[in-house]
């Protein structure tokens, strides 16, 4: 197991220092370690997008990230997304589109959609589908998913 | 009296009839009314005092949740039929 | 009357006049979901938690002759090691657990197998310990011998003469009746009406053909995951990912011998579930390994071991036959179903009996219904449990009659329909139910009527039913002196049940959605609730915050009578308004005089429906096949529905549409591919290739509300049957663009490639299985 390794990072805009071992993923630290339990854990090996969070502004599967990786990196997760008690407009065109139902892959597809539209504030349907591709849902069948996403571009929009 | 509709599998209990009459006032009476026409039936119908597991009882239509204890009036029908729950747990 | 939401259309009772019920009210526990503060099974924390680990079989089906775990209970970090050792002895119990029947020996030896696994996956051992990577490391210091047995993969191969036996004891079930000799086939069952064999020789055509379909797993994001904490006092807390906390507290009890008050059961915010949620897995090994460290122990399952320890949805094979006259009209019909039960006995024949020719008023019928044993992980409940399987088969028979008697498809469907009054061929006769509206809805719908062009290119459609159930339920509500309710249910929230339960008791208090506070209650705060599933939450659920909601305003009379001095019969209650004469007082301000006119009102109810119905779905899809790869891509696809009454009709298009995608996943790539020592070669959610975003286009949906006499605002269950419409509809649109008849599932393009090739060389156009 050897010794736990000191991993200074910026998370959510805090700077954070840590102890891990090695072997731990950055999604287990940031869940155990950090108390930080949005970011979730459906596959453990980077197939379904539930862990993801912004690693130096690129969405990641945080699973597939080794905790010691993470040092002197920015990194964003669900829990910053909503700011100064306000909801982001993805999180409420998710509640006013019902694109949720158990909820468990929300986190994931609402930070992997938070860097589309970064990238990208005004995609296509086909932009969204392709750039959401690696978060899985398993309740809605995306339609809701989609459309929130569209809908949330367009008042992104208005609000600039 | 109430009829009973009896599905194939239990038919040779009841003489190959698909159809019988029976008394009672709740399925408890029915079945016993049964037993005494049908030696038998109770035995493939119950265990341990309930409807069996895997079988279900519909009364007029109805599935019955409340097993011996469920109504039955004089124009009910009855089917036993495999319980929907079957592979639920 | 109509109208438009986006994609979605609902078709409503022209005689609706609701406040709340109809409307879209945000989701009560969506902020907590938006922004990762929802607390879900793997998010408890608790002082000294420490964290455990399974140890699954290796091989399908072996003799255990001996477990040694001595070395891994040394390693440091280590708090304890359990196998079936450490727990009760069975015996040959059947316990009626709420929902069926469950053989105790058999759930205690699914969660640690005993003498033998009967399959890969199949939990043995389990370790608790300072952290999960501990906890691995210990697993590979247990020593298991197994003693190799004869593996069966495929259920024709298990039920020949001279099969490999996996449970002696076990014997034929034939409803009641059991049979003489040990056998793989549990349970054979046999309907039959009228005379199908001169129905047959008198038909006009008949249409027979043989389907195949693999083992699929429900494919929940969240993997399952229990903690549990054995107090000194003798009380066991479970903090649980389940789609019933009462069940799962009364499975977790009998396991362990224990009576049900000493079991607590805490509902954690549920990842999807499917039917799959409903067994238990992990309680009671987490339970023993607490009792043994005197810590609370969390145990998270890996994503193999989900796919290969818990109960998928089974493979199977089916002959359909079917007769018609010269009009059309279906006069004979016969199916022989042959479903795998997995290792244990127990499996869903029934419900795949029952629903083979439900959409249909079939004179003369028979059906054969076989479950049966093999080295596959033990099957449960995936949405509409064993439906979609015999629809794949009807459906595709019922469209190759349609092509052959050129009839219209839907045509063929309406002048043979299931409606009020049809005798199903398991017996009971339908009440009223919407497979004719439904039915007609598509018909005129524009996706139906629209012009599909170009080459590889085609349409299919095709129906599904399932039942709902009714089943208990029982919510408690606590009036606020604000004006709002706090309503305590135990119906685990999937799908955003909360809320359609808040809105049928807001609509009953004729008060808004937002001030009802809906709480999902641990099994020691709430009345006994059944799980959900069925199709069943907002219907019974529902039925008991409406039972709560008129004993509010029974108690509220009283107190508006003690304010004006009158009897409570002649106070009236209209609108979220008290009245008397010219005297009135609104819910709310009513509210506020509750402390000082008798205290706070709380009001309960607890039900037991009985009166409840039916669910049909139609599905319209338009295909593109690659002829190149095989690959078949949806161009176009609408889901329309019988929904009753839609309480939060987003929801209900959820439903709708989350259902078809997990169709269209069965239909075009799920399957657990096996090795021939039963081994799954897929176990990971890469290989096992549940839609993606990319796979899908958006689903279009049409709820039409025939409502459901025996509830009050005709609320029917909506979430099953649409999961059962797409793999027949599918298989309908490629014939419709290629040609081919395919009758195996998955239509993955290797199959559909293999199969066009076999077209080209001459072959029928029918796939070969």
């Amino acid at each position: 197991m050897g010794k736990k390794i000191h991993v200074s990072t910026t998370i959510n805009g805090e700077a954070v220092e840590f102890l891990c071992e090695a072997r731990q993923s950055l999604l287990e630290v940031l869940r155990d370690t950090l108390a930080l339990t949005g970011a979730k854990e459906g596959c453990n090996n980077g197939n379904c997008g539930a862990c993801t969070i912004l690693f130096n502004g690129a969405p990641v599967d945080s699973c597939l990230v080794l905790a010691v990786e993470s040092e002197g990196a920015e990194i964003e997760t669900v829990e910053s997304i909503a700011t100064e008690g306000h909801l982001h407009p993805l999180q409420e065109c998710f509640l006013e589109g019902a694109a949720l139902q158990c909820g468990i892959c929300t986190p994931g597809f609402l930070v992997s959609a938070k860097a589309l539209l970064a990238e990208n504030p005004d995609p296509t349907e086909e932009e969204i589908r392709f750039e959401l591709s690696g978060n899985l849902c398993r309740c809605t069948g995306y339609d809701k998913i989609i459309r929130a996403v569209q809908a949330a571009s367009g008042r992104m929009k208005e609000v600039n | 009296m109430a009829t009973v509709h009896i599905p194939p599998q239990m038919q040779e209990l009841t003489g190959g009839r698909a159809e019988v009459e029976a008394e009672g006032v709740s399925l408890r009476q029915v079945v016993s009314h049964l037993e005494t026409s049908y030696p038998g039936f109770k035995e493939r119908l119950l265990k341990d005092d309930m409807v069996a597991p895997g079988l279900a009882v519909s009364i007029d239509n109805v599935v019955t949740s409340r097993g011996l204890f469920a109504e039955v009036d004089p124009a009910s029908v009855i089917h036993i039929i495999p319980a929907i729950s079957g592979g639920l747990l | 009357m109509a109208d438009t939401y986006k994609n979605s259309q609902v078709i409503k009772d022209p005689d609706d006049n609701y406040k709340t019920i109809g409307t879209r009210p945000i989701r009560h526990d969506g902020v907590d979901k938006v922004t990762g503060r929802a607390i879900y099974g793997n998010d408890v924390k608790l002082q000294g938690l420490i964290e455990g680990a399974i140890l699954r079989s290796p091989v399908a089906h072996a003799r255990i002759l001996s477990i040694d775990t001595s070395v891994a209970e040394a390693l440091p970090g280590v708090f304890a090691v359990a196998t079936s050792a450490d727990l009760p002895e069975a015996g040959d119990k059947i316990a009626d657990l709420g929902e069926g029947p469950v053989n105790l020996a058999h759930l205690s030896a699914n969660c640690l197998a005993r003498d033998k696994v009967f399959y890969k996956g199949q939990a043995v051992a389990a370790v608790a310990a300072s952290n999960v990577h501990v906890a691995r490391e210990a697993l590979e210091l247990i020593e298991v011998e197994y003693e190799p047995l004869p593996v069966l993969t495929w259920v024709l191969d298990a039920m020949k003469e001279d099969a490999p036996i996996l449970h002696e004891e076990l014997r034929t079930n034939q409803m009641g009746k059991k049979g003489e000799s040990p056998t793989n086939i549990c349970d054979h069952l046999h309907f039959e009406q009228g005379d199908p064999d001169e129905a047959f020789e008198k038909a006009h055509l008949v249409v027979e053909k043989e389907f195949k379909t693999q083992t699929v797993h429900q494919g929940y994001i969240e993997p399952h995951v229990a903690t549990a904490h054995w107090n000194q006092d003798g009380h066991l807390t479970i903090w649980a990912s389940t789609q019933g906390s009462f069940s799962a507290r009364d499975q977790t009890a009998e396991t362990l011998a224990l009576p049900t008050s000493k079991v607590k059961v805490i509902p954690c915010e549920i990842g999807g579930g499917f039917g799959g949620k409903i067994p238990i897995y992990l309680e009671p090994v987490a339970a023993v390994l607490s009792k043994k460290s005197g810590r609370p122990v969390k145990i998270q399952m890996t994503r193999d071991g989900v796919f290969e320890g818990t109960g998928p949805t089974p493979a199977s094979f089916m002959r359909v036959k079917v007769g018609v006259d010269e009009s059309g009209k279906i006069t004979a019909a016969e199916a022989w179903l042959a479903y795998e039960s997995g290792g244990f006995p127990g499996g869903v024949i029934g419900p795949g009996c029952m629903c083979v020719f439900s959409c249909y008023d079939i004179e003369n019928a028979r059906v054969d219904g076989f479950d049966v044993c093999v080295n596959k992980p033990w099957t449960k409940a995936y949405r509409a449990p064993g439906s979609t399987h015999v629809a794949f088969a009807i459906e595709s028979v019922v469209d190759e009659i349609a092509s052959r008697l050129e009839m219209d498809p839907i045509e063929l469907r309406l002048l043979n329909a299931a409606k009020e009054g049809t005798k199903r061929v398991d017996g009971p006769v339908y009440p009223r139910i919407g497979l004719v509206e439904t039915l007609e809805a598509a018909k005129n719908h524009d996706h139906y009527n629209a012009p599909l062009e170009g080459p590889w290119r085609g349409r299919g459609m095709a129906s599904g039913f399932w039942f709902n159930i009714g089943l208990k339920s029982a919510v408690t509500a606590h009036v606020n002196n604000d004006g709002t309710v706090t309503l305590l249910e135990g119906s685990t929230d999937i799908g955003g049940t909360r809320t359609s339960i808040a809105m049928q008791l807001a609509e009953t208090l004729g008060i808004a959605a937002e001030d009802i506070n809906p709480k999902v209650a641990d099994t020691d705060s709430v009345g006994y609730t059944d799980i959900t599933g069925g199709s069943r939450v907002t219907f019974a659920t529902g039925l008991a915050a409406i039972e709560a909601g008129k004993d509010i305003i029974s108690q509220m009379k009283e107190r508006a009578a003690r304010l004006w001095e009158c009897e409570p019969a002649d106070v009236e209650f209209a609108e979220a308004l008290f009245s008397r004469g010219d005297d009135s007082i609104s819910f709310s301000d009513l509210c506020a005089k509750l402390s000082n006119t008798g205290g706070l009102i709380t009001a309960r109810a607890s039900v037991d429906p009985q009166g409840f119905t039916n669910g049909f779905a139609v599905h319209i899809c338009d295909v593109e096949v690659d002829p190149e790869t095989g690959k078949v891509d949806i161009l176009r696809y609408t889901a329309l529905q019988d929904a009753g009454k839609a309480i939060h009709p987003s929801y209900v298009e959820g439903q709708l549409q989350g259902g078809s995608v997990q169709g269209i996943g069965w239909a075009l790539n799920e399957e657990y591919l096996f090795d021939d020592e039963g081994k799954m070669l897929n176990p990971t959610m890469l290989d096992y290739r549940m839609p993606t975003a990319l796979d899908v286009p958006m689903i279009d949906t049409v709820i039409i509300e025939v409502p459901n006499p025996s509830h009050p605002f005709g609320v029917r269950g909506v979430g099953e049957p649409p999961i059962i419409p797409p793999p027949p509809a599918i298989a309908n649109a490629i014939k419709n663009a290629t040609g081919l008849r395919m009758t195996e599932l998955p239509m993955s393009p290797p199959r559909i490639f293999a199969a066009l090739r076999n077209m080209e060389n001459g072959s029928s156009g029918e796939q070969e299985l």
